[in-house]
């Protein structure tokens, strides 16, 4: 494999071969939790990406200089820090969409896609490289959610993106909005995705 | 030995310059912050209690505040009341206008909400909630329906809970019809 390559199997691999929600089955807590309605889903991937691509530069440029047996404190306090600044940030500046995101953005610290990228990617590679992995598991993330959110959404709602897409003969799916839809959805998609994955090897 | 103080000389390093930069932007954001509730505030007032011009606060507690209201002339036009207490999951921040005899509430507003979203939260929406709070009589206390009614159907008194969210429906009456007690005894205690 030559070098560019490898530099963009950094990137691609994230958004299917090793997807963080359907392949590595990580950050689960946000997957099932802000995907009933597809809104919430892109506000929570924004702001997944910018946390994601921004603690792997620093985490990467300040490697060699954290010891093993800190090294989790360390990143976690990095990527705190770039979760209360994305917060604080947009009370400030956009006040409507920091109301509707609500008690989301804070709980990004606990998501463990941030915590399990840098602890296998951040930590060991270049900071390119890293900028790279950070924006392709980020985006497969964003993809997982919206997948998740449209389903629940449409199936729970009628509605896509706020949009009426069914008629006013759909009788809303009450459970797809509920906790319980989510996991219905989750497990569906997953197994899926798994399916495709077998096929497509054999192949 | 070495390695250790090392340790915990990288720890500290990294949580001081985390927490300088941190307090660095939340200086920097406050005032941001501050004048977005400010403003708030102050259009919730003109939404709850319609045709004000001005207004003066006339009890300021930190859970529990009473604005009067006046029109252009001056001419009392009713108070508009800012009040918080406990949802589903967390603190709801409701205001919600009263004419000056307080006999009538004329709308609600929910300034602040943590509640499920998708659920819970449709307590800010205007076409399935709020709109039940419009011209309410306050006589007495504010009964939630349960199962909703149909809208011709609600007394004066009553309005609708939301389906899938009994406990924040509740909640906010609850909040408003403790508010409710309240304002008619600070307002007839002057």
């Amino acid at each position: 494999m030559d070098e560019n390559k490898s530099y963009l199997y950094d990137f691609i691999k994230g958004l299917w071969k090793e997807n963080p929600v359907l392949v590595q089955l990580l950050g689960m807590c946000p997957t099932l939790a802000v995907t009933n309605a597809v809104v919430n889903a892109v506000a929570m991937s924004v702001a997944v990406v910018f946390v994601l691509t921004s603690s792997a530069i620093i985490i990467s440029a300040i490697r060699k200089f954290i010891p093993g047996q800190v090294r989790i404190a360390s990143y976690i306090v990095v990527i705190a820090t770039f979760v209360t600044m994305a917060d604080r940030y947009l009370a400030a500046f956009y006040p409507a969409q920091s109301k509707a995101l609500g008690p989301f953005i804070p709980l990004i610290v606990v998501n463990c896609i941030i915590l399990g990228r840098m602890e296998a990617f951040a930590s060991k590679n270049s900071i390119f490289r890293s900028i790279l992995d950070a924006l392709g598991m980020s985006f497969g993330f964003a993809i997982a959610l919206l997948l998740m959110a449209s389903f629940r959404e449409i199936l729970g709602n009628g509605t896509w993106f706020n949009m009426r897409v069914l008629g006013s003969w759909w009788d809303n799916w009450m459970v797809m909005i509920l906790p319980p839809g989510a996991f219905l959805t989750l497990g569906t998609i997953v197994g899926f995705s798994k399916f495709l994955q077998t096929k497509f090897k054999k192949a | 030995m070495k390695s250790r103080v090392y340790m915990v000389f990288v720890l500290t390093l990294v949580a001081v310059i985390s927490s300088g930069l941190l307090a660095y932007f939340a200086v920097y954001t406050h005032p941001y912050i501050e004048k977005n509730k400010k403003a708030e505030v102050e259009k919730a007032i003109k939404e709850v209690v319609p045709g004000t011009v001005t207004n003066k606060i006339i009890k300021d507690e930190n859970k529990f505040k009473i604005f009067a209201c006046y029109d252009k002339d001056g001419k009392t036009l009713g108070y508009a009341v800012y009040t918080v207490g406990t949802g589903f999951q967390d603190l709801i921040t409701i205001m919600f206008g009263v004419d000056k005899y307080l006999d009538k509430m004329f709308r609600l507003e929910v300034l602040e909400q943590k509640e499920t979203p998708g659920l819970g939260a449709k307590i800010t929406d205007k076409d399935l909630f709020l709109k039940f709070w419009k011209n309410k009589n306050i006589t007495g206390e504010i009964i939630l329906a349960k199962p909703p009614k149909g809208e011709s159907e609600l007394k004066d008194n009553e309005v609708n809970a939301i389906s899938g969210a009994t406990i924040s429906s509740r909640s906010v009456v609850s909040i408003v019809n403790k508010a409710l007690k309240r304002v008619k005894e600070e307002v007839k205690n002057g």
